[in-house]
């Protein structure tokens, strides 16, 4: 979700035929400049290299989103108009891929390729919060991006993750694959929970106060793509 | 009465086999000699036919090149696919003048060929999406068609929040609309 609004121009955005590292770009009508969605930015046309701004946005239920923002609109749709997605979309998705093979100590704290994460981007640097990993502790998380305290929320039953700031406003995330993400910021960070006998002891009292690794991937080797 | 005699095993009749004409290559009229026009009309009507399909493909061809154009693709991939699409014009244009030679010397209209082809290029689709724009919203208490597991993409700008299906997104990948005083587009 992003602002139509660049440098004071409101444009008109239209899908484009072409695609970037398996992510959808974007054209607008005014100018026909091709833009990238998670690159944040028009990469080619008149307004090349000009900056999209991304919104606060929630990936969630119906339900959930309704229980957030009580007095939220919604684009209704018929009941019979098209296919509902729901997570279980997703989740048959994730699970169909294949983990990965190669030791078993890096696959612990490997994340599958089609896992969906929660992005977040500042200024110089970019971080990943797996949802797997989000979903063995306990909510919210708090963590610091870029000196700033934020907090990442977690809900099991919509599966949803979003980030907030200190006084709870939502921040500007996205939700993508794993693959996608760090195709487009190689030198993102990912958020990586303890090995598996510290999650469970996490959860249980509730702790927040556990240790958060901030891993560079980019010594890693490629994940291979399907 | 003229009747061949009853034999146990099938009798093939003597037939004369054609001699295959040479021919240079498919629509090459230049080798056959006149007693061989039922062949030369029928390689002349599958060179038509050939023709046609290349201005079909050169047409859309075209009309690709102005959208690459238009979408600002980098200069040198432009270059490129005019200047193969000049090179096919140009042979097209040299086949076509050919071909309306031999149509004349068969005593057929010249312009025949070019109203064929172009009434079926007319059909050529067009290039570009246009925008999708926003409909109406309605509050969450008077929504029918969306699930409560139904997933939403949700937007909270200005102290408005509005959500969006993913059902909808996924139909047209994106949608134009405006939050109060803020212009978003909804994508996912």
């Amino acid at each position: 979700m992003y602002s139509r609004s660049v440098q004071g121009q409101v444009l008109t955005f239209t899908f484009s035929p072409f695609k970037y590292l398996d992510n959808l770009m974007l054209t607008d009508t005014e100018t026909g400049s091709l833009w990238s969605q998670l690159g944040l930015r028009a990469v080619d046309g008149k307004l090349h290299d000009r900056q999209l701004r991304r919104l606060p946005t929630v990936q969630t239920t119906w339900k959930h989103w309704r229980t957030m923002f009580p007095d939220t609109q919604v684009f209704d749709l018929a009941a019979g108009d098209g296919t509902a997605i729901s997570r279980r979309y997703f989740q048959q998705i994730a699970d169909h891929d294949d983990p990965g093979q190669g030791n078993e100590a890096d696959a612990a704290d490997r994340i599958r390729p089609l896992e969906l994460v929660l992005g977040l981007t500042g200024a110089s640097s970019s971080r990943a919060y797996p949802y797997s990993l989000l979903a063995k502790r306990a909510s919210p998380l708090c963590d610091s991006f870029e000196d700033r305290p934020i907090m990442i929320h977690f809900d099991h039953e919509a599966y949803a993750a979003w980030a907030t700031d200190e006084a709870g406003a939502l921040l500007p995330t996205v939700t993508t694959r794993w693959r996608v993400w760090q195709g487009f910021y190689p030198s993102t960070t990912a958020w990586v929970a303890e090995p598996s006998a510290g999650s469970a002891e996490a959860d249980t009292d509730g702790s927040e106060t556990a240790e958060q690794t901030g891993t560079d991937f980019r010594n890693k080797t490629p994940i291979e793509g399907d | 009465m003229g009747q061949r005699p009853a034999c146990s095993f099938p009798v093939f009749e003597p037939q004369r086999i054609p001699q295959e004409p040479k021919v240079l290559f498919n629509g090459d009229h230049r080798v056959l000699g006149s007693q061989q026009m039922g062949r030369r009309i029928d390689t002349r009507m599958t060179y038509s036919r050939q023709l046609h399909f290349v201005r079909q493909f050169v047409t859309r061809w075209a009309c690709f090149e102005v959208y690459l154009c238009s979408r600002a693709i980098s200069v040198s991939l432009r270059m490129l696919e005019f200047a193969l699409a000049a090179a096919a014009l140009l042979g097209l244009l040299g086949c076509q003048s050919r071909l309306q030679d031999d149509a004349v010397s068969i005593g057929q209209e010249p312009g025949a060929i070019d109203q064929e082809t172009a009434a079926d290029a007319s059909d050529s689709p067009p290039f570009g999406y246009p925008p999708q724009m926003a409909g109406d919203f309605t509050d969450a208490e008077s929504v029918t068609g969306v699930g409560d597991e139904e997933l939403v993409v949700g937007v909270f700008v200005q102290g408005q929040s509005r959500a969006y299906p993913l059902r909808l997104l996924a139909h047209g990948e994106h949608l134009n609309d405006s939050i109060g005083a803020e212009p978003v587009c909804a994508t996912w």
